[in-house]
């Protein structure tokens, strides 16, 4: 199975490490680079996983909403924020974590920005670094 | 945190929209475990009093601005700059006047 998977340039490795570089570009403000390699991550990641519905697809999904956010285009932002709610949901208690408050948080502040930031990176980002916690998904 | 949100109706639904998630986040953290959020509740609080007070709740907005003072008083390390802007705050709400009628 994993043979199989691999041979087919398919496996939690590959996909982790796409995640990762999509981090390490959303951090040195390559947020293009890191929205592709995000989008490789998650589409990878979905296959692997059973219902579409996976705690890495969360990450990943969360991790792509933020890029999103500093890139200012909030629609996508805020999409993506809500399919990371969703699966955490899945994954929680009852519907609450730790994980599902830091993505309700992260949600409620794009709308915020949606106006008040709307071609203004830095603020966003000078405000976005007080507002969103980051603890969670190791994005820093 | 978050100074004078403008107000029309446009921006108000995204406060609304903003306001539904802010407060699930808050009860949620509050149920988990507050004392090792004390920070971020405390901001949640201070932007959920600016949404009031752009939708011209004052009286609750008054009541998120206190509770987030009390919390950063209690946030380790301190934040004097916070304390600050949300005294100020408080301060400018007792001379406000309701001039607008918020339709959420």
């Amino acid at each position: 199975m994993h043979r199989e998977l691999s041979q087919s340039g398919v496996s939690e490795q590959i996909a982790g490490v796409l995640k990762n570089l999509g981090d390490n570009y959303s951090a040195m403000g390559q947020y293009s680079d890191a929205e592709v390699y995000y989008k490789q991550s998650s589409a990878m990641y979905r296959k692997l996983s059973q219902n579409g519905v996976s705690e890495d697809i969360a990450c990943t999904l969360h991790n792509l909403a933020y890029n999103y956010g500093v890139m200012g285009q909030y629609s996508d932002a805020e999409e993506y924020y809500k399919q990371s709610l969703a699966m955490c949901r899945v994954f929680s208690q009852s519907g609450v974590s730790e994980d599902v408050a830091h993505v309700l948080n992260n949600l409620g502040f794009i709308y915020i920005a949606m106006f008040q930031y709307s071609d203004s990176e830095v603020n966003f980002r000078h405000e976005l670094s007080m507002f969103i916690d980051l603890s969670l998904f190791g994005v820093s | 945190m978050l100074h004078s949100l403008a107000y029309n109706y446009k921006t108000m639904a995204q406060y609304s929209d903003a306001e539904i998630y802010y407060k699930q986040a808050l009860a949620m953290y509050r149920d988990l475990s507050p004392d090792s959020h004390r920070q971020t509740i405390a901001l949640i609080l201070d932007t959920l009093g600016d949404i009031s007070e752009a939708a011209n709740r004052n009286r609750q907005a008054r009541k998120y601005y206190k509770q987030a003072l009390s919390l950063y008083g209690q946030a380790e390390p301190a934040s004097p700059l916070s304390i600050t802007a949300i005294k100020d705050k408080l301060e400018s709400l007792k001379t406000r006047k309701t001039t607008r009628c918020a339709i959420l």
